[in-house]
């Protein structure tokens, strides 16, 4: 990682460019690390190893009490929050009516499930391509406005969807009941998603999480590489400075219709194993607090950054699953009684924290990380 | 009357189309207030403030602890001990001593947290906004419980009141709509024939050229915030009684309100009146001829005009680019 | 067990309860989780204890059907949707089992109480919530109240999401109908039936409110007052075992029982009760144990868990609203009748449980 915080540090932040790394004092490593097949390799093992230490590892797990079909949850969502962050980190765009790409997609795959075929990879392409040509279609309109219009005609359309699935279109998505007839097939037809993994469950658990974990990083390579491309240069020159990269001769709407598209088709493939993970769609799916939820778990984590997100939404559910169910909290190792109740408070301690990350660290956990990690650095000597 | 549905001509007597129209200005008027709140701040301050259904929420909360005495039944503040609560004085002392409260809860709001976010882009000042809202709301959710309180009419207004061609009609309503009236009536002077309102609306033009020629801007941009929430304060008082009152309402209040606001078009007065009265009326008349539709109508409105008039429909300019 | 049941108005707004029983990985944990979902805000909170609990999905689950078959868990609920009566008719399944009545029992239990009250050959009108258990509820008003000679002039579907009903209420024929029916619940119930009597609905028709909950109740206030309608189990039932359920109750959490909490604590024990008859946990076995057995529910009198549609055949009972000045801390109702189990519901092959095919027990 760099040595050097510069100005330009947060434009090159992981999925960052690597031309701005010459002055590099380790040029080896840390080619290494910016590189594509150590950034897909190093995610390969953190997903690998992540349900074995979040739920069955000795003393690691106990102290997280974390549980196998969590982890498979926070991946889901983290692929959510990783396509949102695409938007609002790289190109600058706040949307609030995600959750139309991902409830959209979750329906698309319900419903291709019972009337189509129940194969796992089938069901995320459909729904994948649902939730690609929902946001071409929106896209195309709301990116006409900038800005907080843009925020505010994204809710609009997500809460008109919401609405349609609730009332209108009650006959195909079961209304409030949400959508419960999910099948859910054998992966490559021979492998059930909820049987373990034989011999290797102690690790990875069940083929489910074999399953969302294969995409999760495919997903990040996918991210990774549209980053680096030319595309993700223009995408960041958006961000900084539209006006500039209109004058250059670029046709900035398009990039941003283009950023929009991926940024859904991302959210639909999490939409879709979201639908395969319950065998279920709730209407929740579409509701904007879907989309706020996103917003939350991408800016804790930290725009702008790869992986931010990805910590964000993992953070935001264990808050969300085991934290709210800590009824005392107690000073370590005593049984003083700091908050009687504490579990419910679990929704404004997240509102707290989103708050102060916004005002003081804007650009999240993982940014913090980082700046921590570059300032140890420096004081370990890093230029010597 | 006649109205054409799919080329049928239906008769339809005139006491429901009056009665539909009523309902619909009823249920625009507290979008009416709440959006024009936001507008004005939006227009002149060029901030977002997602936390404005946080004021409504605090308007209705303070509203029903004036009027009536409760008996919290869930959250904190029973769990402390707290058998009854709420002063108890009445509604009328409510209209009073709410909007002053929430004007008060506004000032500290421009000057804590809007005002270090004026320079800082669109989106930081709506994710800002967006978690003080969640921790407005989830503060009431702890404290009274996420249950529904009933906010009691007042006696003098609840009930019916029989109206010439109309018939029976919720006499509450009425008054609704008679306070927003006189309230928008005021809130227009203000900003139209004062020496305030002159500055916020050449703020609102050219804030630079208003600073250039020597004028402070931060006093009216104090004022035009705390206006703004204390319209938000009157609306959550009087829009209390019409629906039971839970944590959730002002979050339930805020995403109509922007339609209609960005139907009106930012920073206009009229715009939003007309706006708040446009969302009312759809969905009043939308309940009448296809329910399913009413909730996905006020959407499609609002994106319909948007595309067809990016600056809504009295605005001037756009705002953001 | 742990002190987990508890009715929890905390994060109550309304709409829905779900009970869930659920075999934890160590045995000896028994937990229950209420589930309460907020029907108008379309948004779950957990209430009572899930700490150890292993929420296979963070989802509201409505028609919990197959959630329970995947999870392999025992399930004994709930009210609110699951008053439906699909749920233990075409949607039912093995793992499950409905403590609580449906909606053709209160249909049934409602017509001749308000028939005797408000009189013979009126009509009435029907407003109801357009999903499952408001499709569900007017339908079975409307066969039980046409059956004891009534007749309906139209039922009108509100969509979800409305809470301001004051357009729909105002096309009530209030010169033409008797009696309203609003087959509102929860929340949208306490904003339907305030807003009508705001509307001077009452001062030419009755209002019937076919299910209430305490929640409801509460947010509705004195606009409950002589509305009829009936209540899954109030404190207000003066017998032996509901006086001393209550007691206990109190004297833990210091107010009140909902009818929720009854249900809590009452399936929990019928629940431990059929691990022990089965001595083991192993669901099959305990679900056994379940079908057709007999049992007195706490305060309600002999009940029947039967074996062909696993819907509890029990007493209901029809409460009318008690004026505001009346009202008190967990106190809404008076109880008009507790309707003896043999004087409602259906056969086997009748009604809902025609529909019902349980499926394998593994």
């Amino acid at each position: 990682m760099s040595d050097e915080p510069t100005e330009t540090a947060d434009a090159a932040e992981d999925g960052g460019a690597v031309v701005e790394r010459t002055r590099r004092r380790f040029p080896s490593w840390s080619r290494a690390v910016e590189s594509e097949w150590f950034v897909v390799g190093a995610t390969t093992v953190a997903v690998a190893l992540f349900p074995w230490l979040f739920a069955r590892a000795p003393v690691v797990s106990d102290l997280l009490n974390g549980y196998q079909d969590l982890a498979s949850l926070i991946l889901i969502w983290g692929i959510f929050a990783m396509g949102f962050n695409l938007l609002l980190g790289y190109t600058g765009l706040l949307s609030f009516g995600h959750a139309a790409f991902w409830g959209g997609a979750a329906y698309a795959a319900g419903l291709f499930s019972t009337q189509v075929s129940s194969s796992p990879l089938l069901i995320v392409a459909a729904g994948t391509v649902f939730a690609a040509l929902l946001a071409w279609v929106l896209g195309f309109v709301a990116l006409r406005r900038g800005g907080i219009y843009f925020a505010i005609l994204t809710l609009a359309f997500g809460q008109m969807m919401y609405y349609m699935a609730l009332s209108p279109l009650s006959g195909i998505t079961n209304g409030e009941n949400g959508y419960t007839d999910v099948e859910v097939g054998q992966l490559f037809g021979s492998f059930h998603l909820r049987y373990p993994v034989p011999g290797l469950d102690w690790l990875l658990g069940t083929w489910q999480y074999v399953f969302v974990g294969a995409i999760t990083v495919l997903c990040v390579a996918l991210a990774y590489r549209v980053l680096n491309s030319p595309y993700g240069m223009v995408f960041r020159a958006i961000r900084e400075n539209e006006q500039r990269a209109e004058f250059v001769g670029l046709n900035v709407w398009r990039y941003k219709l283009m950023a929009f598209i991926i940024s859904g088709s991302l959210a639909g493939v999490a939409g879709s194993l979201f639908t395969i993970h319950g065998s279920y769609v709730p209407l929740e799916s579409l509701y904007w607090t879907t989309s706020g939820e996103v917003v939350i778990m991408a800016v804790l984590g930290g725009v702008g950054s790869l992986f931010g997100p990805i910590l964000g939404a993992g953070l935001y559910l264990y808050v969300e699953n085991i934290t709210s169910g800590i009824r005392e909290l107690t000073v370590p190792l005593t049984d003083v009684v700091l908050l009687d109740g504490f579990g419910a408070y679990w929704h404004l301690i997240l509102g707290l924290v989103f708050v102060a990350v916004i005002v003081l660290f804007p650009r999240g956990i993982w940014g913090l990380f980082r700046d921590v990690a570059a300032g140890i650095r420096r004081l370990g000597g890093g230029r010597r | 009357m006649f109205l054409v549905a799919d080329g049928v001509v239906l008769v339809v007597a005139l006491d429901r189309v009056i009665t539909i129209l009523l309902n619909g200005l009823q249920q625009g008027a507290i979008y009416v207030l709440v959006a024009i709140g936001l507008s004005i701040i939006l227009g002149t301050l060029k901030f977002v403030n997602f936390a404005h259904g946080a004021l409504y929420l605090i308007g209705t909360y303070a509203g029903l602890l004036v009027t009536l005495q409760i008996q919290p039944t869930g959250g904190r503040l029973a769990d402390w001990g707290y058998a009854t609560l709420g002063l108890g004085w009445g509604f009328l002392a409510a209209l009073v001593i709410v909007p002053v409260v929430v004007f008060v809860v506004g000032l500290l709001m421009e000057r804590f947290v809007a005002r270090p976010f004026y320079d800082r882009p669109d989106t930081d000042q709506i994710l800002l906004t967006f978690g003080l809202a969640i921790v407005v709301q989830e503060v009431f959710k702890i404290l009274f419980g996420g249950q529904s309180y009933n906010f009691a009419r007042p006696a003098w207004a609840s009930g019916p009141v029989h109206l010439p061609v109309v018939g029976a009609f919720p006499e509450w309503r009425l008054y609704v709509i008679g306070i927003t009236a006189v309230v928008v009536v005021l809130v227009y002077a203000l900003i139209e024939y004062t020496d305030f309102g002159l500055v916020v609306r050449a703020g609102t033009r050219d804030a630079e050229m208003v600073q250039l020629l020597g004028i402070k801007l931060s006093r009216p941009y104090l004022m035009v915030f705390g206006v703004g929430a204390a319209l938000a304060g009157v609306a959550g008082v009087v829009g209390g009684p019409l629906y039971a009152v839970n944590p959730n309402i002002g979050t339930e209040v805020l995403v109509p309100s922007f339609l209609v606001v960005v139907i009106g078009g930012v920073g206009s007065i009229t715009g939003a009146v007309l706006g708040g009265i446009l969302i009312g009326e759809t969905l009043a008349i939308l309940v009448a001829v296809a329910p399913q539709w009413s909730q996905v109508g006020i959407y499609l409105l609002a994106a319909i005009v948007l595309l067809a008039r990016p600056q809504g429909l009295l605005g001037t300019e756009e705002v953001a680019p | 067990m742990r002190e987990t049941v508890d009715d929890d108005t905390e994060s109550f707004t309304d709409a829905r309860a779900e009970l869930q029983i659920h075999r934890n990985s160590d045995p000896v944990n028994l937990r229950l989780r209420l589930r309460y979902d907020y029907a108008g805000t379309r948004q779950t909170d957990s209430g009572a204890d899930t700490s150890d609990f292993d929420p296979a999905d963070r989802t509201t689950v409505s028609t919990e059907a197959d959630f329970v078959v995947n999870d392999r868990v025992v399930f004994i609920g709930g009210i609110g949707l699951t008053h439906a009566d699909d749920t233990n008719g075409s949607d039912c399944v093995r793992y499950s089992f409905r403590e609580v009545f449906n909606t053709t029992m209160s249909a049934q239990a409602l017509a001749p109480v308000v028939t005797d009250e408000y009189g013979d050959d009126l009509s009435f009108y029907q407003l109801y919530a357009d999903y499952n258990w408001g499709q569900s509820q007017q339908e079975s008003m409307n066969t039980y109240f046409t059956e004891a000679g009534w007749s309906q002039i139209d039922s009108v579907a509100t969509p979800l999401g409305t809470s301001d009903f004051s357009s729909f209420l105002s096309q009530v024929p209030r010169d033409e109908a008797d009696v309203l029916f609003l087959n509102h619940y929860g929340l949208d119930g306490a904003n339907s039936l305030s807003q009508a009597i705001d509307r001077g609905l009452n001062e030419d028709v009755e209002i019937v409110m076919p299910l209430y909950n305490r929640p409801m109740a509460q947010a509705a206030s004195g606009a409950i007052d002589g509305v009829f309608g009936t209540a899954a189990w109030d404190s207000q039932i003066d017998n032996e075992p509901s006086n001393q359920f209550t007691q206990a109750f109190q004297d833990e959490y210091d107010r009140i029982p909902s009818g929720v909490a009854q249900l809590a604590y009452a399936q929990t024990l019928q629940y431990a009760a059929a691990v022990e008859r089965a001595g083991t946990f192993y669901p099959p076995e305990v679900i056994r144990q379940l079908e057709d057995y007999e049992y007195d529910n706490i305060g309600m009198g002999p009940e029947t868990m039967r074996a062909c549609d696993h819907q509890a055949h029990r007493a209901v009972p029809v409460v009318r609203g008690l004026p505001e000045d009346e009202q008190e801390q967990g106190q809404f109702f008076e109880i008009v009748e507790l309707t003896p189990r043999d004087e409602i519901g259906y056969g086997c092959d009748e009604g809902p449980a025609a529909e019902c095919d349980l499926g394998p027990y593994e």
